[in-house]
């Protein structure tokens, strides 16, 4: 059971508007099916019926994520982390892992490689709280109030060399207290990797809290990504590396399942995974499905980043 | 059959399910009923208890999906175990698997209904035309129409299209594996477990019925599954991923973690010493009679 304590970051409930998002159902209902069969281009007509608010550019209002915050105990309890299993029933497993004392190596094209404790680092950094939508690949999503401080400040702090354009991160592993390492086959540790340009948008953001409390364990304590214009597995979680690449990193899921996960994968309801469409996405704690919006509605900020690419699938998965 | 005796008097909809056929008191379906609503009592518990996690609905829907198909395999298997260890009265337990089976089935489907907030619009217009839900729904029209021609009435009537009808079980199971698989996202080694255990009861059944009490053909049948699940395992990942499946056939030989196929195997070792033990009891009791 979660208490609902209003916090001071929270939006007025008036802000959060519900009944523009509403799924006209018939015809989201046709459009998913046939997309599902393969025969789909989403009609665009139905996927505009739903527009996030802009958020005013001051104040906490900037990134208002115009739907109600998940309820917390969804958020820490229906989980994917794949170290502790393959399912999502995983948090209780979660807690054995150690997070004190947590370091975190620094390295690549940067001025000065460095090994860090988390402690430490927080003392560097400007903490502030986001409350961000997160839409994961497997067409479920929720609204988090993370915490924790911008990626941007980070880049800051490991001072990279001109060469670096990528960043690759590296989840920690730790077979004694993750189960799902003993799979051989895959190939752990988990990786993902940003771009710089995305590492330094505004938006991009490095979790350490959430609800106004430390990071819970299944959710990627005591440090993570938080990338809300991607499908959830670019925000990798209890993170112990950040390095300065000069090349685009292979990531975990573009190994494991490249037709279906990719380096890039920008949120775009009009390319189905193989298997499933994106077109609509379970809004978890509000028992409704809504309409995907592409860059998880946050193209405002980061539409521009992509002008130059070709928009085909590939950017999209 | 030895049921058909009494026509005069109406066929009664079910025999009670604690007792057999003569209307005594039957221990062992006494405890298959038991394990038959055990697991629906278990998940019930879970989730008052909070432990089905942050979806519960969607994940009682796994489990009972997952029940379905286990109830549906122990169904299959009551020929092969009958005949494996001379045990004839076990025939008594096929139609409560079977039900038990449907039941579960039953209890996925509303509950992925629950899930939708039973918008049946919505429902079924994904049952028919979402590719692996098509699947799931032809399963489980198939399973109720079984389901309700299991009566002792229908059987009655039916009397010999009864069999034919009910052959319809291994389409069934067929498009009920189809489906887990393709729910599967990339680890699909709890569907080939079942899958291999099925393979086996099914191959089993079609060898000459000459062999069929050999032992040792039954291992070697045991050995072609874990082989072949093996080798679709890897041809899976060879297809839907990018894993190399080298790696994946590595793992069959470490000892990590228990593959597919190694499961498989010992499930396979368990239930041949099984019967070898049954035989050689029966055996030194026929020598010392
Ligand atoms: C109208 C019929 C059916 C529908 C709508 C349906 C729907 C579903 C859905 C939505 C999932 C979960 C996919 C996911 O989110 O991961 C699922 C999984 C599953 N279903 Fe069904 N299903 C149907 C029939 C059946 C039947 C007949 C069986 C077997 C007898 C079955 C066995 C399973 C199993 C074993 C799973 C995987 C559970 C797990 O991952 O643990 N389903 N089904």
């Amino acid at each position: 059971m979660t208490v609902h304590r209003r916090r001071e970051w929270e939006l007025p409930e008036k802000a959060v508007t519900s009944c523009h998002l509403l799924v006209h159902r018939r015809k989201a209902m046709t459009v998913f099916g046939a997309s599902m069969l393969g025969f789909g281009v989403i009609n665009e007509a139905v996927a505009d019926k739903v527009t996030y608010p802009p958020g005013d550019l001051s104040g906490t209002g900037r990134f208002d994520p115009g739907r109600p915050i998940t309820p917390e105990q969804i958020v820490t309890t229906y989980n994917n982390f794949y170290e502790f299993g393959l399912h999502k029933n995983i948090w209780r497993r979660a807690q054995k892992l150690p997070t004190e004392p947590w370091t975190i190596r620094i390295e690549g094209e940067v001025e000065r490689p460095i090994t860090i404790s988390f402690d430490d680092l927080m003392k560097k950094m400007p903490v502030q709280t986001r409350i961000y939508r997160h839409r994961c690949v497997e067409a479920w999503s929720i609204v988090v109030p993370w915490r924790g401080f911008p990626m941007r400040d980070l880049v800051k702090f490991a001072r990279p060399l001109s060469a670096a354009k990528y960043i690759r991160v590296t989840s920690m592993s730790d077979p004694k207290v993750m189960p799902g390492l003993s799979i051989p086959y895959f190939p752990w540790p988990y990786r993902e990797g940003l771009w710089m340009p995305e590492a330094v948008n505004e938006l991009a953001f490095i979790g350490t809290g959430m609800y106004d409390e430390a990071m819970p364990k299944q959710d990627g304590a005591p440090i993570r990504i938080v990338i809300p214009w991607k499908y959830g597995f670019k925000s990798a979680k209890s993170l112990v590396k950040f390095e300065f690449i000069r090349h685009q990193p292979e990531t975990f899921w573009e190994q494991t399942s490249p037709n279906f996960y990719g380096f890039w994968a920008n949120v775009n309801p009009k390319y189905p995974t193989p298997r499933w469409s994106q077109a609509y996405e379970r809004a978890l704690g509000e028992g409704r499905v809504i309409p995907t919006q592409i860059w998880n509605g946050y193209g405002r900020w980061v539409a521009s980043l992509y002008s130059g690419m070709k928009h085909d699938r590939h950017l999209f998965m | 059959m030895s049921t058909e005796q009494r026509p005069k008097r109406r066929h009664a909809v079910f025999s009670s399910p604690l007792k057999d056929r003569t209307g005594c008191f039957s221990w062992v379906k006494t405890i298959c009923l038991t394990l038959c609503v055990a697991p629906a009592l278990y998940i019930a518990a879970w989730w008052v208890a909070g432990r089905l996690g942050g979806r519960p609905i969607h994940q009682a829907m796994l489990d009972t999906g997952f029940w379905a198909i286990r109830f549906l395999v122990l169904c299959l298997a009551v020929t092969p175990v009958r005949s494996w260890f001379d045990w004839s009265r076990l025939i008594q337990l096929r139609r409560m698997l079977g039900l038990t089976a449907a039941f579960y089935t039953f209890a996925h489907v509303t509950l992925y209904a629950a899930q939708q907030g039973f918008d049946m619009g919505f429902v079924l217009g994904q049952m028919v035309t979402v590719f692996y839900l098509i699947l799931g729904t032809v399963a489980t029209l198939g399973l109720f129409a079984l389901a309700l021609t299991s009566t002792d009435a229908a059987i009655a009537r039916l009397g010999k299209k009864w069999i034919g009808l009910h052959r319809l079980i291994y389409p069934i199971a067929v498009l009920s594996f189809w489906h887990f698989f393709l729910t599967q996202k990339i680890d699909i080694g709890t569907a080939l477990v079942p899958a291999g255990l099925t393979l086996w009861l099914l191959l089993w059944r079609a060898s000459a019925a000459r062999s069929r009490r050999s032992l040792a053909r039954l291992a070697s049948l045991a050995m072609g599954v874990a082989v072949i699940t093996a080798l679709g395992e890897a041809g899976w990942y060879a297809l839907y991923s990018g894993l190399n499946p080298r790696l994946v056939l590595d793992a069959n030989f470490s000892f990590s973690r228990w593959s597919a196929a190694q499961q498989l195997t010992a499930d396979f070792a368990l239930i041949l010493l099984l019967i070898a033990m049954r035989r050689l009891l029966s055996f030194t009791i026929v020598q010392s009679r």
